[in-house]
């Protein structure tokens, strides 16, 4: 159930946390004491003096008669104040002392134990093999931008400098990646402040229709999480509903996925019918269960066709609920504890009986899912705040699809990819790191590129092949090691094809550079059409399929295979036979 | 190779315990000497009390009262210093707390087949196995909410640390307000130590100005010995390069007898320091040379016409040159490289910025060969490309499209109206991965790929996933058993398209 590392961390943080309190708490303790101590001896020594003046006044009157007794009256006076104060001062440092030193202790072991227990660390540096192209130390850009200016006018020992420029413009586009990521997350407030940080000569201009647009993102994401407030977002998919309507099938032509708000914009109605249910303070009440009910009268209908087993157990719960409400005066406490056990166990069963349904099949899993989790939290369903923020990003991802963005921010998603994959990277550095000490124990003092400029040519240097040109990898440059497939389905942005007989990745046709090909002769592509797979400028090396069987390859595979269009070749999967000429070019487009 | 697993985020998360543990040591030093120095005030104070016993008792009492005020006045202190040390323990508290809830998102013990219930009582406490480590559970949403906060920490974290402004650090704005809705964010960054660590960082590079560095020099005096530091030297030589640039050469050389000329003696170092003393006596060499330079171009100000021919050979010459490079901004880059090496030694701080670390990784295990520089996603408009916009390609020509350069992802994406979710393709990112490598994937195809004659391979449900419409387009042509290319927007008959198999 727990983890071994996780509980001594805790354990040690535990007592660590508590010595120090308990340490610092006698530190306190001693010195008030200490304190008091001086205070009495304050309000003694205030005592003596009152007394001394009415001696003396006692004395004044005396002394007209007998001169000069007054000294040794004095000294018979309590004892000197001092070596009380010396004593108590004295025992105040030593247990003070007594205490920190203790404190000291406690704070040796847990360094001892788990900040310098190596098996408790892993250096996140020594996982940074593919570093980017920024710069790890705060540069203004203003001030080193007039200096690349002049760099790049006057000076001709490109590399360097031309690196220093990619720094500078990388660092803009994190900062960009990071406002887009606050947009995307409603922090809209402080992105104003952010932009600042980009340079106004950089042309870059934000668009302003969209920046409004997640002004309103920010505060319906606002309502959901934080006053768990549906309102604003059920009135937007109200008004995406309309805008269709608005604008019937403009899009059908040329879009043949219809936006399709279904799924997510039944988990909130779902929900905003739970809330109702549950009233203001959960307290249930007749009036919360008729809102509740004509709430699901105006807008569960257009749902009943496809969600109609996740509807149901829901709407059980409101006629539960109205019977098992009666006047509350004639209740005993007695069946008022029946009524809510039975009330519970009822929701169980319900819950229980909706998850064999839920297991039983498999479409709409999503949308079941979170109606079971409605229904395990329905009594108390604002104290599940992972609820509220889980589904307040289900809706931002919805929002942007809108906005024609991406349904996530791209830092997160690729930050995510580095925490899933973090591990791999670590463990092949530490493999390199051994092996190097093994070359390094053979040949002396190979070319060892230093961390920093290392991205400059070119770094890899078991492959002979260029990896980094200009700061840009080659198609050549791939990871040393594969991945861990577990977590693809995280991250499935493209549709990928590996060649099953080179093992090549396909490249599809993206030459950036193409937009003015526009108006480039036809006779490219009829040309593109005759055998040779060699003309890579725009053609490249496109999957085949092979007509006989429909399995797929690369054209390049297929061109070797068959010797350059001279022999017969067999499938790679079935034997099938095929020449060259049996092959045709297809393109993955995904919908 | 390796997959996420809770012991790796415990140890990849151990600087969020280092830091404020060396905080708490610092403060515990402050402690020490605070009551050290009351233990002796107050000895003293007693000791005169009790030396002149003769004094009268309003004297005395005066004495007594002023001990008191000197000890509240210390209590106060120490009350400060207690406080601080909970605020760390606090956060020490709040990352193993954070750190623990992790536990709650591992895939249970038995884990390969995924088929697993999610429901946490479900998992069994089953006995420790091998290696007694645990796999998260991707799937499970609190867990990737998990990620999105450690995302913008990492954020925060950066912002703070690359911040170039002086007068406000965005990083710590960020951070204040994402702690309103989330008032967990504050123990979970050591944000104030950050905001220092780029004070001291500015005030070298951007006000050149060394108070903040040799205070923070001086605090941590002794762990930078025991490291072998280079840094004292470094500021001795940057005061004595800036007492030659403001012309004060008598006062340089007075400076560099009393503060440099010990770092030319070997024996100063110790064994391990050799490469410091090396680099430090050759930089000493130069310095010599540089009071002829300053002659040299004192002069050349002066009268900038007529200059000696031998001096002219000297200006031009590649040591001059040397010199010019020396009063130049490079020792404040030096002396700044300098503290950041030691201050991310100290606490053990990544020595790059975390959030790199993790972008790299992620960059380049997602980084396909069919990603693309996709312009779209984004808010972000170049000024200059702001008139162009294909959108309407299909009004301007109504006939077929079946040039192959539409069937590219970065043109069908557009035409098809579909949005690419993924992050390397959007421009910024695109932009950063630029130099990193490829991921090594395994071939993932859509279900179902479908053909149809003119090449184009679609997922053969949504392609024949009727419309909603019962009188559309895409429903007449399906009932007389045709399919129209979406892209191409040719009509073939559904017999003539098949299925392939890409593995």
């Amino acid at each position: 159930m727990t983890s071994y590392m996780l509980d001594t961390l805790s354990t040690e943080i535990g007592s660590f946390a508590q010595s120090g309190h308990d340490h610092l708490q006698e530190l306190l303790s001693e010195s008030d004491s200490f304190l008091n101590d001086l205070k009495s001896m304050e309000s003694m020594l205030v005592d003596q003096l009152k007394q001394e003046e009415a001696e003396s006044n006692n004395h004044d009157t005396q002394n007209a008669d007998n001169g000069t007794t007054e000294i040794s009256t004095k000294k018979a006076l309590p004892p000197n104040p001092a070596e009380v104060l010396e004593k108590s001062a004295n025992s105040w440092y030593k247990s003070s002392i007594d205490s920190l030193k203790s404190y000291n202790t406690s704070v040796n072991k847990f360094s001892k134990n788990i900040l310098n227990n190596s098996k408790f660390n892993a250096d996140l540096d020594d996982a940074y093999t593919y570093p980017l192209n920024l710069n790890n130390f705060p540069v203004n850009t203003a001030n080193s931008e007039d200096e690349d200016m002049n760099a790049g006018y006057n000076s001709k020992n490109g590399v360097v400098t031309d690196l220093k420029a990619i720094k500078l413009e990388n660092r803009a586009e994190l900062i960009k990646a990071i406002i887009l990521h606050l947009l995307k997350i409603g922090q809209c407030d402080i992105v104003k402040e952010i932009v600042k940080e980009l340079s106004p000569s950089s042309g870059v201009i934000i668009d302003e229709s969209l920046l409004t647009k997640f002004e309103r993102l920010n505060r319906i994401v606002e309502d959901i999480v934080v006053r768990h407030d549906l309102t604003k977002s059920l009135q937007w998919f109200q008004d995406k509903f309309n805008e269709k309507f608005a604008t019937p099938s403009r899009i059908q032509l040329s879009n043949p996925v219809p936006s399709n708000f279904n799924d997510i914009e039944f988990k909130f109605h779902m929900l905003q019918f739970t809330l109702l249910l549950n009233g203001e303070n959960s307290s249930f009440t007749l009036d919360d269960a008729l809102a509740a009910y004509m709430y699901s009268k105006d807008n569960f209908s257009k749902f009943f066709k496809d969600y109609l087993n996740e509807i149901s157990p829901l709407m059980t719960l409101l006629l539960f609920k109205k019977k098992n409400r009666p006047t509350h005066d004639n209740d005993d406490d007695f069946t008022r504890k029946h009524m809510e056990s039975m009330l519970s166990s009822f929701i169980e069963k319900i819950r229980l009986s909706f998850n064999v349904e839920r297991d039983r099949k498999k479409n709409n899993g999503n949308e079941m899912r979170f109606v079971s989790e409605l229904l395990s939290n329905f009594e108390d369903i604002h104290s599940d705040q992972s609820l509220f923020v889980n589904i307040s990003n289900e809706f931002i991802s919805e929002y942007c699809k809108d906005l024609r963005l991406s349904n996530d921010s791209s830092l997160f998603q690729s930050v995510l990819a580095g925490y899933i994959n973090l591990p791999s990277f670590y463990k092949y550095n530490q493999i390199q790191v051994k092996m190097n000490k093994l070359v390094a124990a053979t040949t002396d003092a190979t070319t060892k590129s230093g961390d920093e400029e290392s991205g400059g040519s070119s770094s890899d240097l078991s492959t002979g092949e260029v990896t980094i040109v200009n700061h840009e990898a080659t198609y050549s440059y791939d990871l040393p090691f594969q991945l861990p497939d577990s977590n693809r389905f995280l991250f499935n942005y493209h549709p990928i094809f590996i060649c099953p007989i080179s093992k090549e990745q396909l490249v599809p046709i993206t030459d950036s550079a193409d937009n003015s090909r526009d108006d480039e002769p036809k006779s490219k592509r009829k040309k593109s059409s005759t055998l040779d797979p060699g003309n890579h400028s725009l053609q490249g090396n496109p999957v085949v399929v092979l007509n006989f069987c429909q399995h797929l390859a690369l054209r390049e595979s297929a061109w070797q295979l068959s010797k350059k269009g001279t022999e017969i070749f067999k499938c790679h999967y079935c034997y099938k036979k095929h020449k060259f000429t049996d092959v045709t070019d297809a393109y993955f487009i995904d919908l | 190779m390796s997959e996420p697993s809770l012991n790796f985020h415990i140890q990849t998360h151990s600087t969020q315990f280092r830091i404020p543990t060396e905080l708490i040591k610092k403060n515990f030093k402050a402690i020490q000497k605070l009551i050290e120095k009351q233990k002796k005030q107050l000895t003293d104070d007693i000791a005169k009390i009790k030396k002149n016993s003769k004094i009268p008792t309003a004297m005395k009492l005066e004495m007594v009262r002023k001990l008191i005020k000197s000890f509240e006045s210390f209590q106060k202190k120490l009350k400060l210093a207690v406080a601080k040390d909970e605020e760390l323990q606090s956060r020490l508290l709040a990352r193993m707390e954070h750190l623990a809830l992790l536990n709650n998102y591992c895939l249970a013990q038995e884990r390969p087949v995924s088929s697993n219930k999610e429901d946490a009582d479900e998992k069994e406490p089953s006995a420790a196995k091998e290696d007694n480590d645990k796999y998260l559970d991707l799937r499970n949403p609190n867990l990737i909410t998990w990620y999105r906060d450690q995302t913008n920490l990492l954020i925060i974290d950066y912002l703070i640390k690359s911040n170039t402004r002086t007068d406000h650090n965005i990083g710590i704005l960020l951070l204040k307000n994402l702690a309103e809705s989330n008032p967990k964010y504050r123990k979970l960054i050591d944000f104030d130590l950050f905001e220092s660590f780029n004070k001291v960082y500015l005030s070298i590079m951007e006000d050149h100005d060394l108070t903040l560095v040799i205070a923070w020099f001086n605090e941590n005096r002794n762990f930078l010995k025991k490291a072998n530091s280079n840094l004292e030297f470094e500021i001795n030589y940057c005061k004595f390069l800036t007492l030659i640039d403001n012309g004060d050469v008598n006062e340089a050389i007075k400076f560099s007898s009393l503060n440099l000329s010990s770092y030319g003696n070997i024996n100063n170092y110790k064994s391990s320091d050799l490469p410091n003393y090396e680099h430090n006596f050759n930089r000493l060499k130069e310095i010599g040379g540089l009071l002829v330079y300053m002659a040299i171009n004192e002069k050349n100000k002066a009268k900038t016409e007529n200059i000696a021919f031998s001096s002219n050979v000297l200006i031009n010459s590649p040591r001059f040159h040397e010199y010019e490079k020396l009063l130049s901004n490079e020792r404040w880059d030096s002396l700044s490289q300098c503290f950041i090496e030691n201050f991310t030694k100290l606490y053990g701080i990544s020595r790059n910025y975390p959030i790199f670390i993790y972008l790299s990784a992620g960059l380049s295990s997602l980084k396909t060969k069919s990603c693309y520089h996709n312009t779209e996603n984004t808010i972000f408009r170049d000024a200059s490309s702001l008139s162009v916009s294909g959108e309407n390609i299909y009004k301007k020509d109504l006939a077929v499209l079946t040039d192959k350069k539409y069937r590219g992802p970065n043109q069908y994406y557009k035409l098809l109206n579909k949005i690419n979710n993924c992050p390397v393709c959007s421009p910024e990112l695109y932009r950063l991965s630029r130099n990193l490598p490829y991921a090594q994937l395994i071939t993932s195809i859509f279900n179902n790929p479908f053909k149809l004659p003119n090449g184009n391979i679609y997922p053969f449900d949504k392609l024949l996933n009727p419309s909603e419409k019962y009188l559309s387009e895409k429903n007449t042509l399906l009932r007389m058993g045709k399919i129209k290319d979406p892209l191409t927007r040719e009509i073939f008959l559904i017999d003539n398209c098949i299925r392939v198999y890409p593995a």
